[in-house]
């Protein structure tokens, strides 16, 4: 089930979508029921400034009233009262635009402003997330806590199993020395009455890499040094705050500019949808891109291209080598262990590949990535074939926007499907099955690779644990030679931009 | 939802029409937790069944009449609109139906 959090960023997409692709005439006729609003609004386009109107429809009119729709006044607040529910949406549509939290200097200026700003802009968001100040709440420090169910027992096994003796029982209750406490839970365990509690930071506890932390002002900002992008703040959050900065916007404006924007499914886009990827496909054709291509199609060249080095480096006498398409994963070992730099494969993601495919057969093309990810946004900036990159989140309310419904298209004919094995990238060990595929075709006597014998491992989901993980993988001890990394645990389709996990 | 189980009291008594189940797989409706409910078939218990009938209809536009019908995801069960559908609500429904049908459920499912 989605969470309210969730459901708050979706409907917004929904409605920016909906306003920016709607025609302010047209929309007049083909929506009966809000013909009077629409006609009023519409009134509005025509005296104010037409340029904008055409090219981004009724939104320069419509997005300061979104927050206002969504939190209408009778209706029940999910923070403090509506005023600030608003406020976090006004934010949420912040980033949405690509904006960062602290761009915002003058708080009075309009939504609208904001908008003519990004569609004149060419410039994209150099990191994909941003911290919304006012929807962070701010969360207690974590810390150890021993609630009323307390009994003060006669046996106390809280206080014999701390390891530092922080436990004492002090009038009939355990009572925690917080200077030799280290949160290590094992009292938690232990308590008879299940009276001692853990109060958590989520977005602290789910980063792997230690990159959030809350500020002197006692919210939470992430530092960029460190952060991987693999999103886990972005979907522990349960307050919503932490946000994307997204390319939505100059998707829909390249694609009403009558661009030729081509957009390239992610593998894992297969159980996002009902219908799968054929009637996905038509129905993204639909929504205006003037071609669809699966990434898989990457995914087949990436799997040649690893084996082929796998082999190469292997016959050299390395002694490991990793995935390289998981781009949290390359973050990680960039930012927390140069070291093992050496061992992670060169070869470019699907992603890079279908980029490529795509600009050497349309070079004017603008490629647009789709997937479940929130990294691959990183990774687009710096790789020269991608324009763009939208989420699962972001084509779902495009399409529910534009009111395309899935189910009810015409499969469509694909130009050739991608093999299986490369559609199953999606999934944590995808990638080690298509390479080991590969290699069992290329090397005909499988117990004898060129001199070395094969032994795979993967590492389903980066956690705190991961980078130790990985030091014992590049040990002595270890006799591992092909290692699969994925971010999120499951594969890229429990992503963190997925829409069903 | 799992763990009822639905028993006639005399199988004969029965004669009801089956519970009609319209599912809404818009793709608003789907985007804001409908996913989960196109599923409903593997989640209605066994007994339910005979009882039961569900389909899938493309989008009606609920979502977008500014209606007293509540927000996406919609479902319809006999003919009448529920907005901000889950399962629970599906469940809680359909067993009152088949009290009011003469249908006893045992299991604590009430």
């Amino acid at each position: 089930m989605i969470n309210g959090a969730e459901r708050m960023r979706r409907e917004m997409l929904i409605r920016v979508v909906r306003d920016f692709m709607c025609e302010p005439l047209e929309s007049c006729q083909v929506q009966a029921e809000n013909c009077a609003q629409q006609e009023q609004l519409a009134n509005l386009t025509h005296s104010a400034d037409t340029l904008t109107s055409s090219s981004a429809g009724l939104l320069p009119q419509t997005i300061d009233r979104i927050p206002l729709d969504i939190r209408p006044k009778e209706s029940a607040p999910s923070r403090c009262c509506i005023y600030h529910d608003r406020a976090v949406i006004k934010y949420g549509l912040h980033a949405m635009m690509g904006f960062d939290y602290h761009d915002e200097t003058d708080e009075l200026a309009p939504l609208s402003g904001y908008l003519q700003n990004v569609l004149q802009s060419d410039t994209l968001p150099d990191v994909p997330l941003t911290v919304c100040e006012a929807g962070c709440n701010g969360c207690p420090d974590s810390r150890i806590h021993v609630t009323s169910n307390c009994q003060g027992c006669f046996a106390r096994p809280c206080t014999f199993s701390c390891p530092k003796q922080a436990i004492t029982v002090i009038n009939q209750r355990a009572t925690v020395d917080y200077s030799k406490c280290i949160k290590c839970g094992k009292c938690i365990q232990v308590c008879p009455f299940n009276a001692i509690v853990k109060t958590t930071v989520p977005c602290e506890e789910a980063c792997p890499v230690g990159a959030i932390h809350k500020n002197e002002k006692g919210v939470a900002e992430i530092d960029f040094t460190k952060c991987i992008f693999c999103g886990k703040c972005f979907s522990k959050c349960p307050f919503g705050a932490v946000m994307e900065r997204s390319h939505l916007l100059k998707v829909l404006s390249a694609i009403k500019k009558g661009k030729n924007v081509v957009a390239m499914i992610a593998p894992s886009a297969q159980p996002q949808f009902p219908g799968g990827l054929e009637k996905l496909f038509s129905a993204v054709i639909k929504a205006g891109f003037s071609s669809v291509m699966e990434v898989a199609l990457g995914a087949e060249m990436t799997t040649q291209h690893e084996a082929k080095e796998f082999v190469e480096k292997m016959s050299e006498g390395q002694k490991l080598m990793t995935t390289s398409c998981c781009p949290a994963y390359v973050q990680l070992v960039k930012k927390h262990l140069p070291s093992f730099q050496q061992y992670v494969s060169t070869t470019p993601s699907p992603m890079k590949y279908a980029g490529q495919i795509v600009k050497e057969k349309e070079p004017n093309a603008v490629t647009v990535f789709i997937g479940p990810c929130i990294a691959k946004r990183y990774e687009a900036i710096s790789a020269d074939n991608i324009d763009f990159v939208l989420t699962f989140e972001e084509l779902g309310a495009i399409l529910a926007g534009m009111k395309i419904d899935v189910m009810s298209q015409e499969p469509a004919q694909l130009e050739r499907p991608a093999v299986a094995t490369a559609r199953n990238f999606m999934k944590s060990c995808g990638v080690t099955d298509a390479v080991l595929n590969e290699l069992a075709a290329e090397v005909k006597n499988p117990d004898d690779k060129e001199g070395f014998k094969l032994k795979t491992e993967f590492i389903d989901g980066i956690d705190k644990k991961t980078v130790p993980k990985l030091k014992m993988f590049a040990g002595p001890k270890s006799n591992v030679n092909f290692l699969e990394v994925m971010a999120c645990c499951g594969g890229c389709i429990n992503g963190p931009c997925s829409l069903v996990k | 939802m799992v763990g009822y189980k639905a028993k006639a009291k005399n199988q004969k008594e029965f004669n009801m029409n089956p519970i009609k189940i319209e599912v809404c797989c818009g793709t608003t409706c789907y985007m804001l937790g409908g996913a989960k409910l196109l599923n409903l078939e593997q989640q209605i218990p066994e007994a339910w069944k005979p009882y039961i009938d569900l389909c899938a209809i493309p989008c009606r536009q609920y979502c977008e009449s500014n209606s007293s019908l509540g927000s996406a995801p919609f479902i319809i069960i006999d003919g009448q609109v529920y907005g901000n559908a889950t399962e629970e609500l599906v469940s809680e429904i359909v067993s009152e139906k088949l009290r009011q049908g003469g249908i006893t459920l045992e299991g604590g499912a009430e």
